[in-house]
């Protein structure tokens, strides 16, 4: 793989850092004259999805990483590992360990359409879409008529998730949820 | 190559003439002369922070300055008159949003002034562009970099010990500091020095701001102050982006000759290219009158003026695309 200098690290671009393959978010060339030159650049590691910043020497290298993004639909889980399959029509499929899931594990159903981002041609990271509807499995009775005074109680859903949802939301409702902050939105368009 | 087109719109370029003109006018009412001098020179700068780009002809090597002092320096100490220049200056390697490897130098150098006197020319200036900015009217905000230093960290900026300098940028950035060398020089205690200044100090900046009162071993070939705490230069901050920067010339060849040999084994340490020494700058800075002289990046005045936040918005090609 090539290797890329500070100068060349644009947004986008996939590295290598300590063994680690990342992505950088920005970069800034900063020299103030009287001091050494160094580029401040943001990260985002792809295995653990964690953003940092951190400066290099201006002219220092990264090796690039082999790291490709597909959109994948989520097929099953076997317990040890979750299934996913292209969607460009190849049908090709693939399996994504523990760690690669960890996050989205809890929003996960059949069919959802999730990004899987591989690194060598292994799945280091699923991300669930940005929102999903799911089912209600368990909570408290609903309060009948309830659906001003803004308390709220949780909810299990179907996939585990735990949200909390408004006190007038039942079993077997389904509810749409922003993964990103894991707050419930409304009710979902099937309910 | 499809993108074949100058970015900046004719506006911009008619502004820039605008503002090359009015300086021009400026200097000529102060009976200060414009030069020009070579941009190629047989000697480049030996600051260690400044990268030269090499030209080779048949015979010899050359390099394309990293700003004029040097060759204005010498005109100076054969006529002892003021002098300005505009010209291109290049440094290797500086490309971003605020650099560009080839830019344009505004310098003059303004002898029997003492450094209060160059920055009230320096504002006189500034407000003497046409299409004044406002906040150019008030007096800009002064910082010494001394004072603020010790107000902000506690420590002297000319005795804190490098590893007091290391714990300080642990403490002090939320960042991981990763691009300062391991070498205990004293130039690498500056560069900690000038890293926690610039994380922590200028990035408050707003407005116009002068910062005066330098910690010695960045006085680059500024003297020192008398009392021998504080190197004797200013700067002038637009927004926090560096404008323009002056010294209390240093007139004193034998030391002079030290902060080069400074220079060249903080090269010889990071195998950096070491720069032979300007024998004919040494041999003419003795007969430098008092003068005070500064350099303005006028790209980065265009920037400033303009309120664009890219050095490309205000220049027709920058590196990448000429």
């Amino acid at each position: 793989m090539a290797s890329f200098s500070t100068n060349e690290f644009k947004s986008g671009l996939k590295v290598l850092l300590e063994g680690e393959p990342c992505s950088i978010v920005e970069n800034e060339f900063v020299k103030p004259g009287k001091g050494q030159a160094f580029n401040r650049v943001r990260l985002k590691n792809l295995k653990s999805g964690r953003v940092w910043e951190r400066t290099f020497k201006s002219g220092e290298s990264l090796e690039g990483a082999d790291v490709m993004e597909y959109d994948m639909e989520y097929l099953y889980s076997d317990s040890e590992y979750w299934h996913f399959m292209r969607t460009d029509g190849s049908y090709e499929q693939l399996a994504a360990d523990e760690a690669a899931v960890s996050d989205a594990m809890q929003w996960l159903k059949e069919t959802e359409k999730c990004t899987v981002t591989l690194w060598n041609d292994v799945p280091i990271l699923v991300v669930a879409p940005n929102f999903v509807e799911l089912e209600v499995a368990e909570t408290d009775p609903g309060l009948k008529g309830d659906t001003a005074s803004g308390g709220s109680k949780p909810a299990t859903l179907t996939t585990g998730a735990i949200v909390k949802v408004p006190l007038f939301i039942n079993i077997g409702e389904t509810v749409r949820v922003d993964t990103r902050t894991g707050e419930y939105q409304g009710r979902g368009k099937s309910s | 190559m499809s993108d074949w087109r100058a970015q900046p719109s004719w506006q911009t370029l008619v502004a820039r003439d605008r503002l090359n003109r009015a300086i021009r006018a400026f200097f000529c009412r102060r009976d200060v002369v414009e030069i020009s001098t070579p941009v190629l020179g047989l000697r480049g700068s030996p600051d260690c922070h400044l990268q030269s780009l090499e030209v080779y002809t048949q015979q010899d090597r050359y390099f394309l300055q990293t700003s004029p002092e040097f060759a204005m320096k010498r005109v100076l100490a054969t006529y002892g008159q003021s002098i300005y220049q505009i010209c291109p200056a290049f440094r290797q390697a500086d490309l971003g949003r605020l650099h560009n490897p080839e830019f344009s130098i505004l310098e003059w150098y303004r002898p029997e002034f003492g450094l209060g006197e160059l920055m009230d020319e320096v504002m006189a200036l500034l407000r003497s562009l046409p299409q004044g900015k406002a906040c150019w009217a008030a007096e800009p905000n002064r910082v010494s970099h001394r004072e603020a230093f010790l107000k902000e960290f506690g420590v002297d900026p000319n005795v804190a010990s490098i590893a007091q300098l290391r714990s300080l940028i642990e403490r002090h950035t939320s960042l991981e500091v990763n691009h300062l060398d391991h070498f205990d020089d004293e130039m690498a205690r500056s560069d900690c020095l000038d890293y926690l200044f610039t994380e922590c100090i200028v990035a408050g900046f707003s407005g116009l701001t002068w910062v005066v009162d330098f910690p010695v071993c960045q006085a680059a070939l500024a003297e020192i102050d008398d009392a021998g705490q504080t190197a004797s230069r200013f700067e002038l901050y637009a927004q926090g982006i560096e404008l323009a920067n002056g010294y209390q010339e240093l007139t004193d060849a034998i030391a002079m000759q030290e902060r080069f040999n400074q220079w060249n084994q903080y090269r010889l340490n990071r195998d950096l290219p070491v720069m032979a020494i300007d024998q004919r700058l040494l041999s003419a800075i003795s007969n430098l009158p008092r003068t005070a002289g500064v350099a303005m990046g006028l790209d980065r005045l265009m920037m400033a003026w303009l309120d664009e936040d890219n050095i490309g918005k205000v220049m027709p090609f920058v590196w990448s695309a000429s």
